[in-house]
């Protein structure tokens, strides 16, 4: 099982697109409104990708594309899942 | 009493009150039926196909911002429909509406048709929970089947209608397929429960969703002090004088009062009943997942978004100017003898008729010349954008642009319908969150030359002035509605709220749907304009035929002249443009041939092209019009609505101040 010393920490502006990663902390900045999108700690997420000239990332909850703001994103914090949380 | 009873026990609904004295009659007998739903569902499209007729309850691009009621009949059986504007929980709110809950209890419902993503119940469900806990009746449309299952998904309705013990009904709104049953069925469930005793309204004991023991407890004991009469320090004001009044269940305040408590345990608990209702099978990406990846990537969007608003903007301007040319033609030559001929004839007072005229022969050619051919149009450019998805890519796509505006990139949906007509646009601010936002963001929209303005800058600049001089008059307009926007987010205190956006997947637009859109559309623009258009028309025309312009005229001298470098008439096409924009320039053209002769007959030897073109990004920055300050007071109020307009006044005279001193006319 993977320990806390071990598991990747990233923010959700600043994990590699493509990676699956868990929610683990929203932050305060607009939780009510990221709630409402289906982003709270413990659901599961894929960054897609990025918009242009540093815009907003595009998130992938579950079946749903969801564009974030980059500052927003920063503030929500997430772990790597899977194998590759170990290996790091 | 257990938790679970108290969360089904005592259901006091107040039905009888939407009999009361008002509402007294056949109608106010009918079951209530409200349509819900998460945004861009598609429940527009849902009750297009219900009624037989798109209808939104505003004018608004991707949005229902009110609520709009209507009598329907399905199989025989007589309904009311209440659509309620899309949201993501009962506690969402725009800028000047109620939170979602008071807006849906106050339509005072019979039961709850809640429309949902077929391929994305995790985050449809909630909601549907959210009303639920509410006690009253609930059928399930699951909605957009066929992208569903070109996504892999498989749904199980029996399923999922067992855990919510509720019907639930795989629809394809767009096609209309399982619409009406389903519709049907929310109307049955509606009637038997305005037809039982109150005291048999409770919803068997499955019905209750499975959260957390000590959440589902802690409601429970909320809900009696409720209905104990004695609420907690600080409860919602909004939510105690329902429940005094009982108009709303104990049990149900309670419910939207914990909504912090109780919306994670929804969401868990629609995560783990999505992964029991519907099957998942790999399926290799739709062309419309990949062209939506596309449309907001790094390197393709931008390229894409600027051929796509080229596109559309080219299209409304070509297919405009045609349509437009063949309308004022047909006018001059079968109309206007006519209407002329009657007018002169039933009012012999020559000032009267001739003021009668500028009503009812331009004026309701300008409505014709300028509404059907570019707003019309327009609106169709917009209703297929709107209908194929692609609005919200856009807003991603200006994301970083607006921020500098202090605007989210859901901005871009208010400003692109402003290039049609300022008036929906400012209605469209609703897509906004905060007032700050929406008030930025109309003077914005005001700024930007609608489809009427735009014709005067093309038509004023192009022939005299060469097409290249129309462009640089857009590229001004554009450079002064930025700064302009730069000063405003820097003055106008507060912050800018971060976007996020659920991006829909594109999708081919359905002819006739995009067609009924527009259509309903532009017909609540030619209701609200017309009369404005009229009567503006009258009052210039009686200026001008007794000659009360002249004084008029007088006045605005420093302004046209000594500020703008214009001859004093252009003054007062300007000064009138605030009734009939898009006839800024006809104005300009009738009043120059009556100041000094037939000569002025073509504007190229009244003003200079230096003049002309300051003329142009004065009237494209545009002067307000009636209708325009007619929306913003609406929306904010009159105070907001002067500043606004005042603002954009200013921005407008100095820019034409500026621009004046550039190319050396003043």
């Amino acid at each position: 099982m993977k320990s806390e010393s071990t598991t990747q920490e990233w923010t959700l502006a600043t994990v590699p697109a493509g990676r699956p990663v868990d929610v683990v902390d929203i932050g305060d900045k607009e939780p009510a409104v990221l709630l409402a999108h289906g982003l709270r700690p413990g659901v599961r997420v894929v960054v897609d990708g990025d918009a242009p000239l540093g815009g907003p990332r595009i998130v992938r909850i579950g079946a749903a594309r969801i564009a974030i703001d980059r500052g927003l994103a920063r503030s929500v914090r997430v772990v790597a899942v899977g194998p590759l949380a170990a290996a790091s | 009493m257990s938790a679970w009873q108290a969360l089904t026990g005592p259901r006091v609904e107040a039905d009888l009150a939407v009999e009361s004295a008002s509402d007294a009659g056949l109608k106010a007998r009918l079951p209530v039926v409200a349509l819900v739903g998460r945004p861009n569902v598609g429940k527009s499209t849902f009750i297009a196909r219900v009624t037989g007729r798109y209808e939104e309850a505003a004018n608004v691009p991707g949005t229902t911002v009110g609520t709009l009621r209507r009598q329907v009949r399905v199989d025989g059986r007589e309904a009311i429909l209440v659509d309620l504007p899309g949201s993501h929980s009962l506690v969402d709110r725009s800028d000047g509406l109620p939170p979602f809950w008071q807006l849906l209890l106050d339509a005072r419902p019979d039961a709850i048709l809640a429309v949902i993503d077929a391929g994305n119940l995790a985050v449809h469900l909630p909601l549907v929970l959210a009303c639920r806990d509410l006690g009253l009746p609930i059928v399930v449309a699951a909605n957009l089947c066929d992208e569903a299952e070109a996504h892999g998904f498989e749904l199980d309705p029996g399923r999922l209608s067992q855990l919510l013990a509720a019907p639930v009904h795989r629809t394809i709104g767009r096609r209309g397929t399982g619409v009406q049953a389903a519709l049907a069925d929310a109307i049955r469930l509606a009637e038997r429960r305005r037809n039982l005793p109150r005291s048999d309204n409770a919803p068997p004991p499955t019905a209750i969703p499975p959260y957390a023991p000590d959440v589902v407890r802690a409601v429970g004991r909320l809900a009696g002090q409720l209905g104990a009469g004695s609420p907690p320090d600080g409860f919602d004001p909004a939510l105690h004088s329902r429940l005094a009044a009982g108009t709303i269940p104990a049990i149900a305040a309670a419910t939207i009062a914990s909504i912090d408590r109780l919306e994670p345990e929804r969401w868990t608990l629609a995560e783990r009943w999505t992964g029991e209702v519907a099957r998942r099978t790999a399926v290799p990406e739709t062309v419309a997942d990949r062209l939506g990846r596309i449309a907001t990537s790094p390197r393709l969007g931008l390229p894409l978004f600027v051929l796509a608003t080229l596109g559309a903007l080219g299209f409304t301007m070509a297919v405009g100017t045609r349509l437009a040319e063949v309308l004022s033609t047909a006018w001059s030559a079968l109309v206007s003898p006519v209407v002329t001929g009657v007018v002169e004839m039933l009012v012999p007072w020559p000032v009267g008729s001739a003021t009668l005229l500028w009503a009812l022969d331009s004026g309701l050619l300008s409505m014709l010349a300028v509404g059907i051919p570019f707003v019309f149009t327009f609106y169709l450019v917009i209703a297929a954008l709107e209908d194929s998805g692609y609005l919200a890519s856009t807003a991603v796509l200006s994301d970083r642009i607006f921020n500098a505006l202090g605007l989210p990139g859901r901005a871009a949906i208010p400003l692109l319908a402003a290039t049609g007509c300022n008036v929906p646009a400012i209605y469209a601010t609703r897509v906004l969150r905060t007032r700050r936002e929406r008030l930025l963001a109309s003077f914005l929209a005001s700024l930007t030359p609608c489809s009427a303005s735009s014709a005067v800058v093309v038509a004023a600049l192009a022939p005299f002035a060469g097409p290249g001089a129309a462009l640089a008059a857009f590229g001004v307009i554009a450079g002064v509605a930025i700064a302009a926007g730069l000063a405003a987010n820097a003055i106008v205190p507060g912050r800018q709220s971060p976007l996020v956006l659920m991006l829909p997947p594109l999708r081919l637009p359905i002819p006739r749907q995009v067609a009924a859109k527009a259509w309903h559309r532009f017909r609540s623009f030619v209701t609200t304009a017309t009369p404005v258009m009229l009567a503006g028309s009258l009052v210039i025309g009686a200026l001008y035929e007794t000659g009360a312009i002249v004084p008029i005229e007088a006045v605005l001298a420093p302004l046209s002249t000594g500020l703008l470098g214009l001859p004093p008439v252009a003054g007062i096409a300007l000064a009138l443009a605030i009734l009939r924009k898009e006839l800024a320039l006809q104005l300009l053209l009738t009043l120059a041939i009556a100041e000094i002769g037939m000569s002025a007959a073509s504007l190229g030897s009244f003003m200079s092209p230096g003049q002309l073109f300051v003329f142009a990004v004065v009237t494209g920055l545009s002067v307000p019009c009636v209708a325009t300050i007619g929306a913003l007071a609406g929306e904010f109020g009159w105070r907001q609505a002067l500043v606004v307009s005042g603002a954009t006044l200013g921005t407008a005279l100095g820019a034409g101040a500026i621009v004046a001193r550039l190319v050396g006319v003043a």
